[in-house]
């Protein structure tokens, strides 16, 4: 017992040493846990920095995309060094580089730097010119109700999206802006080319079935085409086996309606300038305009002509351009080919479908507007 | 003997106690400094959120109301500070146009200030431009 009893003395001592021991233990883990924490969100917050430095140098990329776009083709390229963003004691940095360029696109790297966080984003540029596979286009804005419908493959691009609350998820999905507020062609109709114009051919009103016999390069004179009931009038090229072109000029109006039908024999372009006004409200079966094999039109809508209404079907490659003029779309036509207008409204089913056809024109317009001020080159990012 | 061991054993308690007291006095000390700081690393994460968010809101914004971006009420503790900005970076008026009259205030410069308690701010810093992004 006395031996045992002198054994317990210092007992008390070993064991405050192993609590404090125990508690080290404890207190190291929960230091490691705090320096973590400190750690994850010191690297959070410089991440983050480092994030948004990148997409600084995005959106800085953009506001001058078509520079930054034309300027550069060499891959590994730096267009942009160590631009700085101030913070109150710090700064973050952005560097933009050229990565790699495939056909028209091009991709951008945006590398973004906060105490020594680093963050990159990846921007693809794709240009695109001229119709491509677009089948409208609109400076103002694109207006879609009811049951109206613009296919896929007739991609539209269109300026207030706010206005487009319905095409919204559909632009997303597509992932389609336009970097300049306007979309503008440098190209309009001559005011005066209708009267100054020496034709090859001159008609008074059209409104019952008639066939005019145009050579390639004729230009035709019509003061009005006026068409209802059954009535057809056809455009014949010199069916030479080789495409041609004319243009035709109608001082005073275009309208069609019933079952009426404007038709343009195959292997020919037609260049159709309209002033005054221009109507379809074919309500038959039958097509409003039409354009036969490998035909195409390009119907040029002078700028007075405010509104355009069409409630009929048009086929064939067929392309409005009228970008002062407000198109109204209803009923349940089909429309193969694009428009070019200043703001469209589509309601009813009417459906627009873009003829690959039509591609031949883009050369036309790629070489009309490329040297325009007003030109704005589309992007797809 | 025994006579001599009796009360020892209070004097290593007690001598006991005043080790564990010395040895707590830092640990609580450190306990008491990490969870101040943690708290306030727990402020700045939620700080960077709201700057986040606040960042977010105004590239929606500047698709469609690119000329008010700064006027905005936000919650007491976030401020937001609007520099519009040229294609060149140089700070511009909102509404600048050139010679030609196009607009040219492209980029606006978003600074996000977020007040946490105690008497601290965090801050984020971007660019947004005018067709959103």
């Amino acid at each position: 017992m006395y031996l045992f009893k002198e054994k317990e003395n210092g007992f008390a001592l070993i064991m405050v040493f192993l609590t404090i021991v125990v508690l080290g233990i404890l207190v190291g883990a929960f230091i490691n846990s705090t320096i973590f924490n400190i750690r994850f969100t010191s690297h959070q917050e410089n991440r983050s920095k480092a994030y948004y430095a990148a997409q600084a140098g995005i959106n800085h990329l953009k506001s001058d995309l078509s520079a930054f776009y034309n300027n550069y083709d060499q891959p590994g390229t730096k267009i942009i060094s160590n631009e700085t963003i101030d913070y109150n004691d710090n700064t973050s940095t952005y560097t933009i580089e050229l990565n790699s360029i495939n056909g028209n696109t091009k991709t951008f790297l945006s590398e973004g730097i906060f105490n020594q966080s680093e963050y990159s984003i990846s921007f693809d540029v794709t240009k695109l010119s001229g119709l491509d596979d677009f089948g409208v286009f609109t400076t103002k804005s694109l207006d879609v109700g009811g049951s109206a419908n613009i296919e896929s493959g007739s991609i539209y691009v269109e300026m207030t999206k706010e206005e487009v609350q319905e095409f919204e998820d559909y632009l997303d999905e597509l992932n389609i802006k336009t970097v300049d507020e306007g979309f503008v062609f440098n190209f309009t109709i001559d005011q005066n080319s209708f009267s100054a114009e020496t034709y090859d051919q001159s008609y008074n009103k059209i409104n019952n079935s008639f066939t005019i016999n145009a050579n390639d390069g004729d230009k035709i004179y019509i003061e009005e085409i006026d068409l209802s009931g059954n009535k057809k009038l056809i455009i014949n090229g010199s069916n030479n086996g080789k495409e041609e072109t004319i243009d035709i000029y109608v001082n005073d109006g275009f309208e069609i309606s019933g079952n009426a039908e404007f038709e343009v024999s195959q292997d020919l372009n037609v260049n159709l300038f309209v002033k005054n006004h221009f109507d379809l409200n074919g309500g038959g079966n039958s097509e409003s305009i039409k354009a036969i094999n490998n035909s195409a039109i390009i119907t040029y809508i002078h700028p007075e002509i405010e509104n355009i209404k069409l409630a009929g079907n048009i086929d064939g490659d067929l392309l409005f351009y009228a970008p002062e003029t407000i198109f109204e779309l209803t009923g349940s036509a089909d429309l193969n080919g694009a428009i070019i207008a200043e703001s469209i409204n589509a309601t009813g089913n009417f459906t627009i479908n873009y003829d690959d056809n039509l591609d031949k024109f883009k050369e036309i317009f790629k070489e009309e507007v490329s040297s325009g001020s007003g030109y704005s080159t589309l992007w797809r990012y | 003997m025994n006579n001599k061991s009796s009360g020892f054993s209070l004097v290593e308690v007690m001598a006991a106690i005043v080790i564990l007291t010395i040895a707590f006095i830092p640990i609580i000390a450190y306990f008491t400094n990490s969870i101040g700081f943690v708290s306030q690393r727990e402020d700045l994460a939620e700080a960077n959120n709201i700057a986040v968010n606040t960042i977010e809101f105004l590239k929606k914004k500047s698709e469609t109301d690119w000329d008010n971006l700064d006027s905005y009420t936000y919650d007491s503790g976030i401020t937001v500070a609007v520099n519009y900005l040229d294609k060149n970076l140089n700070s511009v008026s909102n509404g600048a146009v050139d010679a030609e009259g196009n607009r040219i205030d492209v980029l606006a410069e978003i600074t996000v200030t977020v007040n946490i308690d105690g008497g601290i701010s965090y801050q984020l810093n971007s660019f947004v431009n005018k067709v959103g992004g």
